[in-house]
């Protein structure tokens, strides 16, 4: 008898439980776009190289004795995952830093084309992570800079590697990038760091100074290639900032390939920085 | 026909009832949600990579010149043999290179059959601090003479200076400056 009563009620009830159960399964699917989540499993992939991570969540306000920034310059050779994970691993002590300290970040590529510039990494803005608990930035900062190194992994990948190509550009316009962080309304600016990260490996054009074609891999050729880089203009020096190469002989070249980025790697600090290595 | 929910258990939550449809679409829903929004971090990008593709190498020639010189008789009667020091070590390290040992090794012959002493001199170019240059320059004539002395050459006929920007133009790099110089008195 007591069922007798109950089961009438509860099928009047049900398209009203359809209709709430639709709500919820929209609002479930809503939820990941309202709060931020990474869609893009959903809604397909994206060309770009930077895609939605928010990176203002790694920032905070500069202080007002300013920050020290870190240009990344990454002449992209090889677009591969290996060598993808090759730069992020490579970068990633400096980013630990600046994310530590805080620091105005900044990141531009070259596959051989035109140069990109990273979404996340704009350098108008300071990273860091501050938080109150030490072990909550510990993990916080761990996490970031997790999320950083995967972006740069994929600026390398899908950067677009053209046949030829040097980093010629990428060096040259050192100083330009700088002013323009510098130039930024709000921005600071103390100390500069510059990550190259490239091979040294230049082929292409013959106007270009770094173009190492059919070169031989001596001291002296070294030496006429860079002096013809800065006399031509093609390279300025960077005065004091600090310059960092990265990736020099860390590929698969052979002896005589190897020889020579090395003396160019040598003969490049000798120019372009007090503080180069 | 019905199948219980083996977990559940419930009279409630039974295949064909119509609100274990809608539990189900709402379990869905969640799963998907999840799965398609949060599955990875916050902080992951889904990105396409780029078609693969990675620049022509350069060909590059090896230098066919070996890189030590032979030696050559000075005015006071003494030889001389000239070694690039780029060719030995990185660049402002005074730590000898893999190669640096083949190098050296062609010179070794004569050390030995030298019967007075030997004196291993630096030299740097003019780039950087005089007193940085100073000591690099003394380091690599001490890296150089180490490795003579593992070599059986006896510490005692070994004698080693730095120079440092001896006769270098200041603040000019210039890779004739940066050498070591082994000579047989």
């Amino acid at each position: 008898m007591r069922y007798q009563v109950l089961i009438p009620r509860v099928r009047a009830r049900l398209p009203r439980r359809r209709r709430l159960a639709v709500l919820v399964a929209a609002s479930m699917l809503a939820t990941p776009l309202l709060a931020a989540c990474d869609t893009g499993g959903l809604l397909g992939g994206r060309a770009q190289a930077s895609g939605p991570l928010d990176c203002t969540q790694y920032q905070e306000d500069t202080p007002s004795s300013g920050a020290p920034l870190l240009l990344m310059l990454l002449d992209v050779s090889d677009n591969s995952a290996a060598t993808a994970q090759r730069v992020a691993t490579r970068v990633q002590p400096y980013l630990d830093t600046a994310l530590k300290d805080g620091a105005y970040v900044k990141l531009v590529a070259s596959g051989g084309g035109p140069t990109t510039y990273s979404d996340c990494f704009h350098g108008d803005r300071m990273f860091q992570i501050k938080r109150n608990n030490s072990r909550r930035a510990e993990k916080d900062r761990a996490a970031a800079s997790k999320a950083l190194g995967t972006e740069i992994n994929h600026v390398v990948q899908a950067e677009r590697v053209t046949t030829t190509g040097s980093v010629t550009g990428l060096l040259g316009g050192i100083n330009d990038e700088v002013a323009a962080v510098r130039s930024t309304p709000g921005a600071k600016v103390t100390d500069v760091t510059v990550l190259v990260w490239t091979d040294l490996l230049g082929t292409g054009q013959d106007s270009d100074c770094l173009d190492v074609n059919g070169k031989k891999a001596s001291v002296t050729i070294a030496e006429a290639l860079v002096k013809r880089c800065f006399s031509t203009g093609q390279i300025a020096s960077v005065g004091n900032d600090r310059v960092r190469f990265l990736g020099v002989n860390e590929g698969g070249a052979d002896r005589p390939q190897q020889d020579l980025a090395r003396f160019l790697k040598g003969e490049l600090c000798r120019r372009i920085s007090s503080d180069c290595s | 026909m019905e199948h219980t929910h083996s977990t559940l258990g419930d009279a409630t939550f039974r295949r064909g009832n119509s609100g274990v449809r809608a539990c189900t679409a709402v379990a869905l829903a969640l799963a998907l949600g999840l799965t398609a929004g949060c599955s990875a971090s916050a902080g992951a990008s889904p990105f396409t990579p780029a078609p693969h593709a990675a620049r022509t190498a350069p060909d590059v020639a090896a230098d066919p010149l070996p890189p030590l010189s032979k030696f050559v008789t000075q005015p006071d009667g003494s030889q001389v043999s000239t070694v690039s020091a780029d060719y030995l070590f990185e660049s402002s390290s005074s730590t000898l290179l893999p190669a640096a040992v083949t190098a050296l090794a062609q010179i070794l012959p004569a050390i030995r059959e030298h019967p007075g002493p030997i004196s291993v001199i630096g030299y740097s170019d003019g780039i950087g601090r005089a007193e940085d240059n100073q000591k690099l320059s003394l380091d690599r004539a001490k890296a150089v003479e180490a490795w003579l002395a593992t070599q059986d050459i006896p510490s005692s006929v070994l004698d080693v200076e730095g120079r440092g920007e001896q006769g270098a133009q200041n603040d000019v790099a210039d890779a004739s400056r940066r050498r070591v110089e082994i000579v047989l008195r």
